[in-house]
């Protein structure tokens, strides 16, 4: 899937690739990924870590899993200064994330929207939640429990008063 | 894991309600503020989740029945008292229609709720619905020291700028509307900006009663647009007064250019005149050695730029020539030029423009009824200008009239004397008669100087796509 991405699990914590330091790190359920420095801090998460010096042993990233992480350095590999020749090609390889609207492309965004946020990857953080934001603009109420499964809790009553304290929103 | 990922994919389950309120709050700040509140009545998990947002985007689009302002601001004054967001960063608020008095005191007094909450882009868009209104910015705005972006629209915005507290002091981008100039108060607006890089004038305002100088003195200043919808017979009444020695984009749009005075500005990258006007003709006010010598000056000023825009098509310029700088750093010329001025300040850019790269021509032909002979049509260069031996590379041809010999000859020479052209492309949309074929058939066995040069048929949307390009070249 990537380059960066290896499956050595035997491998731990600061490495160097010619002069560029490698961190690692693990996912949720155990995947191990070596990943250079200069990409992997794309996370403010991480750059964090470096800048504090506690980036030398593997770093966890719990609540992201195998799968998701190789997704999110796959990110950071096209984001990378210089990678993609130009903004076009990558907006058009961005494209895959930016909708919701395909219920199998939906568990993805939102794995990776909190990966993104887990993380701190404001580039990513960007573009998952403008692709949910997507989804909720010019829907009804309805339309909208009715696209996310969102089952309402509400007695008619407390719906109600919520409309009618927020009128406004509601009229169009 | 993946089993337990391909299980969710079939099961109708509800993920997003499970998010943790630091993301649903960077969802729902995306969203117009009126969507965000909509989505009070999905759950009980959803009731309070909009009051996390920490972006208000307000937009009374359409106007309705007579209270509808007033329920708007009402609405705007509800989010925000709801809201439990520490800082902010983007308050807009737009509406094209007119606002009474009243609410529109209400809404000024909410943007102290905006700096209060450390603001960071503000636009405000909207009127009053009185004639000559006089919205007074609140002065917790321009002290406001999160406040990077400013934009103030259909209205003029007074800003009383006190006298020796800092104001601004970390706005980065202000753009200003002007219905009734003062030159007084906007020279304290510039100044008060210590570190201002990009500066948006707009305007449109009857006849002033005196001349209005406007003073733009912001040594940090990069990007500079100025827009005003004026009677140009009133023009001469105005002077913009540039000092912006850091200066990389200047947009003058419209504009009567002796009205223009610009200093020194060597980091120029872009410069951009007209868009199917410049008003540089003669007005009774100043006779035809001043406007020679202004526009000199200004050209001059300009001279460092990489990328020029100039659309004269509409404009008599004889004055023009003979009279340009030398613009050593010029390598993408966007020229818009009518055949009476002829192709002679076309010659006088090549040959004072040794690194022109790329050339975008755009021609206005001549009506039949004007006679031939007191105009030169004739593209005559003298020894060939050190451009076309070492950079011209690419050169676009647009024609507003119907291919004529003129035109050919002038195609015919630069195609002879370019060395290293890789590209000619000629816009063809205007040539349906036969005629017209046959010249292009002959435009294609014109002698090339240079033998890598491909010749290309266009149509007007090549245009729109260059106009489009220049626009991003930074």
């Amino acid at each position: 899937m990537s380059t960066a991405a290896t499956a050595d699990a035997s491998s731990s914590g600061d490495t160097t690739e010619g002069s560029v330091r490698l961190l690692t790190l693990q996912s949720e359920d155990g995947e191990v990924f070596e990943v250079k420095e200069t990409i992997a801090t794309q996370s403010v998460t991480i750059k964090g870590m470096v800048d504090d010096d506690c980036a030398t042993s593997t770093i966890p990233v719990c609540n992201v899993t195998g799968r998701t992480l190789a997704m999110v350095i796959e990110w950071w590999n096209k984001h990378e200064i210089g990678a993609v020749s130009n903004e076009k090609e990558l907006k058009e390889w961005e494209s895959q994330f930016d909708t919701i609207d395909d219920k199998s492309d939906r568990d993805d965004v939102y794995d990776l929207l909190m990966a993104a946020n887990y993380l701190n990857i404001p580039t990513l953080l960007d573009c998952c939640t403008s692709a949910v934001a997507e989804a909720i603009k010019g829907k009804s109420t309805d339309e909208m429990r009715e696209f996310f499964d969102i089952k309402s809790d509400f007695d008619e009553k407390e719906e109600d008063a919520l409309r009618k304290e927020n009128q406004w929103a509601f009229e169009n | 894991m993946d089993s337990e990922w391909l299980e969710r994919q079939y099961k109708r389950e509800d993920i997003i309600s499970r998010m943790p309120d630091d993301v649903l709050s960077h969802i729902i700040s995306r969203l117009e503020a009126k969507d965000a509140v909509k989505t009070c009545v999905l759950s009980t998990r959803w009731k309070n989740v909009w009051t996390l947002m920490y972006n208000f985007y307000f937009n009374l689009d359409t106007d309705g029945k007579g209270n509808r302002r007033t329920l708007f601001v009402n609405f705007v004054e509800l989010v925000l008292r709801r809201s439990q967001s520490k800082s902010i960063q983007n308050f807009h608020l737009k509406t094209y229609y007119g606002f009474e008095e009243s609410d529109a005191i209400r809404l000024i007094e909410l943007l102290c709720w905006a700096a209060d909450h450390n603001v960071c882009s503000l636009i405000l868009k909207f009127f009053y619905a009185v004639e000559r209104p006089m919205i007074r910015l609140p002065q917790s705005i321009l002290t406001c020291k999160s406040l990077v972006k400013l934009s103030l629209g259909f209205s003029d915005f007074v800003m009383d700028i006190p006298d020796c507290t800092v104001c601004f002091s970390c706005l980065k981008f202000l753009s200003i509307y002007i219905d009734s100039p003062n030159s007084n108060s906007l020279q304290k607006l510039f100044r008060s900006c210590p570190i201002l890089e990009e500066l948006k004038i707009k305007g449109s305002y009857p006849t002033p009663e005196n001349v209005v100088t406007i003073d733009i003195d912001v040594p940090t200043l990069k990007k500079l647009k100025i827009q005003l919808v004026i009677d140009y017979f009133d023009i001469w009444l105005h002077t913009f007064v540039v000092r912006a020695s850091n200066l990389e984009y200047l947009d003058l749009g419209d504009y009567y250019l002796p009205s223009i005075v610009v200093g020194e500005t060597p980091f120029l990258n872009k410069v951009i005149l007209g868009n199917g006007y410049v008003h540089v003709w003669l007005l009774n006010e100043s006779s035809e050695d001043e406007a020679t010598m202004c526009a000199t000056e200004f050209f001059r000023a300009i001279s460092s730029t990489r990328f020029l825009s100039l659309d004269i098509k509409y404009a008599t310029v004889g004055y023009l020539n003979g009279n340009l700088p030398f613009f050593r750093n010029l390598i993408y010329l966007d020229l818009g030029i009518d055949i009476v001025a002829g192709f002679a300040l076309l010659v006088e850019f090549f040959n004072n423009s040794p690194n022109l790269e790329v050339l975008n021509l755009e021609v206005l032909g001549l009506e039949k009824e004007v006679e031939e002979g007191w105009y030169n049509n004739q593209f005559e260069l003298g020894c060939v200008p050190s451009c076309m031996l070492f950079h011209l590379k690419e050169i676009y041809f647009f024609l507003e009239e119907t291919l004529e010999s003129y035109m050919e000859g002038a195609i015919k020479c630069l195609l002879e004397n370019c060395k290293v052209l890789e590209r000619f492309s000629v816009e063809t949309d205007t040539c349906s008669c036969t005629d017209e074929q046959e010249i292009l058939n002959r435009i294609l066995n014109f002698p090339r100087a240079s033998p890598i040069c491909e010749i290309e048929f266009v149509d007007y949307s090549c245009k729109e796509k260059l106009q489009s390009k220049f626009n991003k070249y930074r």
